[in-house]
């Protein structure tokens, strides 16, 4: 069967088992959206609810690979990274895609290098930053006329984008040189590279803008960097058996959430005291890779690849609510940022 | 051109010589005396010719001609690396393929500035290397030799060991075919894993080569056998000499009836093995031990050529299977396939790993003071990355590179390299959660009480 690149808005109906039907799927409040890397689709939760509430169809489970997820500063749109199986091979299953949150229709379809996994999108909505981890580079897309505007050198391996709330400062990961490359986006080049953590991971600023968090998978570290200087100002240890991947900072700027894909864990750092002040565990989901805070700053969700589903956690009682199932090997999960509809 | 395929020899030939002016060029540089200048390591490479491809598939050249590859790729990556944060690092390649030759080219190299030396492809040359390194107070990476002496009677304070020892292959061979039931971590399959089943390896016959080395690892194996992985006994255990015959070997294994005959023999008599036992009619399973040119798709090859019925489906251990998809280790090897046009497999691993490891050692540990660099090391100050999920370190008691170990199950011939064989399994299971990697990874090999290492 040839497949194509197709979306479906899927109603899930799951009554009986706890979970209600889907409301009106083109009713775009507070969602979460999970990418699951090997079911080939998108999950989509309620927030306030903590129901399935639908699920994007990116294309055949096992091909097309849904992996780092950024959304729109309006949350109307959200951007996916889509790979396959193959590393060596081309095939129709490689590109980064904008989808219309609303409607479920693909928007937009973009150019980067091979293995899309990672990307951010620029606070004013125009820029798109993907790293190419085979090519050692970074791409700036312009998102209105899909043009690539430049095409950075990084580390060897890059992986993790992040950009700061000001728009100014893009940075990259690169697994294999442990490196963190500070892209000046007004001229689109690589003004400085950070040595941090052993194989770095994701890097995410603060809403603040005044840190960006970088974790350290094998050397199981997270770097804090203060932007304007672009160096690491502290590193905190997390642990060596804890593979920490995914970082989210809560709103006020004044927590970091951190998952550990082998402790199966979130820790819970103070980022005044610059501390792990808590280390949820208990009822957590198996290989939590990526976490996202609700705008509210009240709840943290991780998508955890080997249990396939989200766990919901209270941040205030750093203790673990609920688990939603969500698709095969979820991956990243995204937030919008606002409360409410378009 | 063996593993070459995807790359024209002409392509390969203009790349080495592209290095071979390199390394011209280098010996014009001055030499650096300080980390944050940079860091010049000597690579010992035990060829004949820097540039051309060996052929015998069962000589440790292939394994020393991949080492060699391996070396490069990850020194074009360093010095990329290290040009981002200003600094500098370089890898002088020489041959030398005696011990002789290699003891006098460390000499020239250390003349010359390097303060960190790799190599060793054989017992005799990683021990002269080693040696040398003892007296010139510099650090030896050896790379290619898993001789148990290495890491224990004949110990060196400054020689450390990438290359997996005869204790941790010949430990996860036992715990791989007794288990009988492992777990792989593919991405692409439905669960995340697959469930590899086998009949579990309860009786085992060792068909041994008479030098000293083999019969020290069949003691090994005995040992890993009654006493560290419980299940496996010994139905039948006979020593062997160079050149002759295997028939009264395959008489004795046919009366015994083993679940696995292990080969505890040289390369070459290995490849005489299958082929004898091919036609023999048997149909015990077999292995080997994996000398690391045995790792390699160009020994693969020659086994499925050589015994077609017995060598297809037969499980090998390996430092690295470039077809494991878990911990980006997919991602590397395809890396250096496409650069190089040569699967990544254990001699070009380990090679790659060693590299890389010397360079990020120097700058996370800012020193270049060999005494400051062996601390680190025995401390485990620094810990590296190899593409295999988890953090690997030395132990401090006999210098050896905690690691976990993978399976290679052979496909059958093809022209493609990487469709010759497929990953089936690790070892340890690195993503148990709860337990710290030096713990888990010591599951394989010597322990401090067993070791009889000591530093002079």
């Amino acid at each position: 069967m040839r497949w194509r690149v197709c979306l479906l808005v899927a109603l899930v109906f799951l009554g009986g088992s706890g979970v209600r039907a889907a409301p009106n799927p083109q009713a775009v409040g507070r969602r979460a959206f999970v990418s699951n890397e090997f079911g080939g689709d998108i999950t989509i939760i309620d927030t306030q609810s903590d129901q399935i509430v639908g699920r994007l169809v990116v294309g055949p489970p096992g091909i097309a690979r849904p992996r780092g997820l950024a959304l729109s500063p309006d949350g109307r749109t959200v951007y996916v990274a889509v790979t396959d199986p193959w590393p060596k091979r081309k095939s129709e299953w490689e590109f980064y895609m904008a989808v219309d949150v609303a409607s479920g229709r693909i928007i937009g379809k973009y150019p980067c290098g091979s293995d899309p996994e990672r990307l951010t999108i620029t606070p004013d909505g125009r820029r798109m930053y993907c790293s190419n981890e085979d090519e050692a580079n970074v791409t700036a897309v312009d998102l209105r006329t899909n043009r690539i505007l430049a095409t950075i050198p990084t580390g060897i391996e890059p992986e993790g984008v992040g950009v700061s709330p000001d728009g100014r400062w893009v940075y990259v990961t690169s697994e294999t040189s442990h490196t963190v490359t500070v892209v000046d986006t007004r001229t689109n080049e690589a003004t400085k590279h950070i040595l941090v953590g052993t194989r770095p991971r994701v890097v995410v600023f603060a809403p603040d803008g005044k840190r960006a968090y970088v974790s350290a998978e094998i050397g199981g570290t997270l770097s804090i960097i203060d932007p304007s200087r672009h160096e690491v100002t502290k590193t905190i240890t997390l642990g060596a058996d804890a593979k920490p991947v995914g970082i989210a900072v809560s709103p006020d700027s004044k927590r970091v959430y951190v998952v550990g894909g082998r402790c199966n864990c979130v820790f819970v750092v103070d980022a005044q005291a610059d501390r792990v002040i808590a280390q949820v565990k208990e009822r957590m989901g198996r290989r939590p890779w990526g976490v996202a805070v609700t705008p509210d700053g009240r709840k943290i969700y991780t998508a955890n690849g080997r249990s396939d589903d989200v766990t919901v956690i209270d941040a205030a009682r750093m203790s673990v609510i609920r688990s939603i199932k969500a698709g095969r090997g979820a991956h990243s999960i995204q937030i919008r940022p606002q409360g409410d509809g378009n | 051109m063996g593993c070459g395929e995807r790359i024209t020899r002409r392509e390969l030939l203009s790349r080495l010589l592209a290095y071979g002016v390199g390394a011209s060029l280098w010996r014009l540089m001055p030499a650096w005396a300080a980390p944050e200048e940079g860091v010049q390591v000597g690579y010992l490479a035990q060829v004949d010719d820097l540039r051309a491809r060996p052929r015998d598939p069962a000589s440790s050249e292939v394994a020393a001609f991949g080492g060699l590859i391996g070396a490069r790729a990850a020194a074009e990556e360093m010095t990329a690396t290290a040009r981002l944060l200003g600094r500098r690092f370089a890898l002088l390649a020489v041959s030398a393929p005696t011990p002789e030759a290699a003891t006098h080219q460390a000499k020239r190299l250390v003349d010359r500035g390097v303060r960190i030396l790799l190599g060793g492809f054989d017992f005799e040359t990683a021990r002269a290397v080693a040696e040398f390194a003892q007296r010139a107070r510099i650090l030896f990476f050896n790379v290619g030799t898993p001789d148990g002496r290495l890491r224990n009677e004949a110990c060196s304070r400054y020689a450390f060991h990438v290359e997996a020892s005869d204790a941790q292959y010949i430990d996860a061979i036992a715990d791989w075919f007794i288990r009988g039931l492992a777990f792989l971590v593919d991405e692409d399959a439905p669960e995340g894993v697959r469930i590899i089943r086998r009949r579990p390896t309860r009786a085992w016959f060792l068909v041994t080569h008479d030098a000293p080395i083999w019969q020290a690892r069949r003691r090994r194996m005995q040992v890993a056998l009654e006493q560290r992985h419980w299940g496996g006994r010994i139905a039948g255990d006979v020593t062997v000499r160079g050149g002759v015959a295997f028939d009264e070997v395959f008489r004795a294994i046919r009366a015994a009836r083993p679940d696995l005959v292990l080969l505890l023999l040289p390369p070459a008599r290995q490849l005489d093995f299958y082929r004898a036992y091919d036609r023999s009619g048997l149909a015990f399973e077999v292995t080997g031990f994996p000398e690391p040119v045995t790792q390699t798709r160009a020994f693969f090859r020659a086994l499925l050529l050589a015994a077609p019925r017995v060598a297809r489906g037969a499980v090998r251990t390996v430092l690295w299977e470039p077809t494991y998809k878990a911990h980006g280790s997919l991602e590397l090897s395809n890396r250096l396939l496409t650069r190089w046009g040569h699967p990544m497999d254990g001699p070009v691993w380990a090679s790659w790993f060693a590299v890389k490891s010397v360079w990020e050692l120097v700058l996370r540990s800012g020193t270049l003071d060999p005494d400051r660099l062996v601390e680190a090391l025995e401390k485990g100050a620094v810990t590296f990355d190899g593409h295999k999920g988890i953090a690997l370190t030395f132990r401090p008691w006999d210098h050896q590179l905690r690691q976990p170990l993978a399976m290679s199950r052979l496909v059958g011939l093809s022209q493609d390299p990487m469709e010759l064989a497929e990953a089936i399994g690790t070892f340890p299971n690195v993503l148990a959660p709860g337990r710290d990697p030096n713990q888990v990874l010591d599951q394989l090999g010597d322990r401090p009480g067993e070791t009889r290492c000591r530093w002079r």
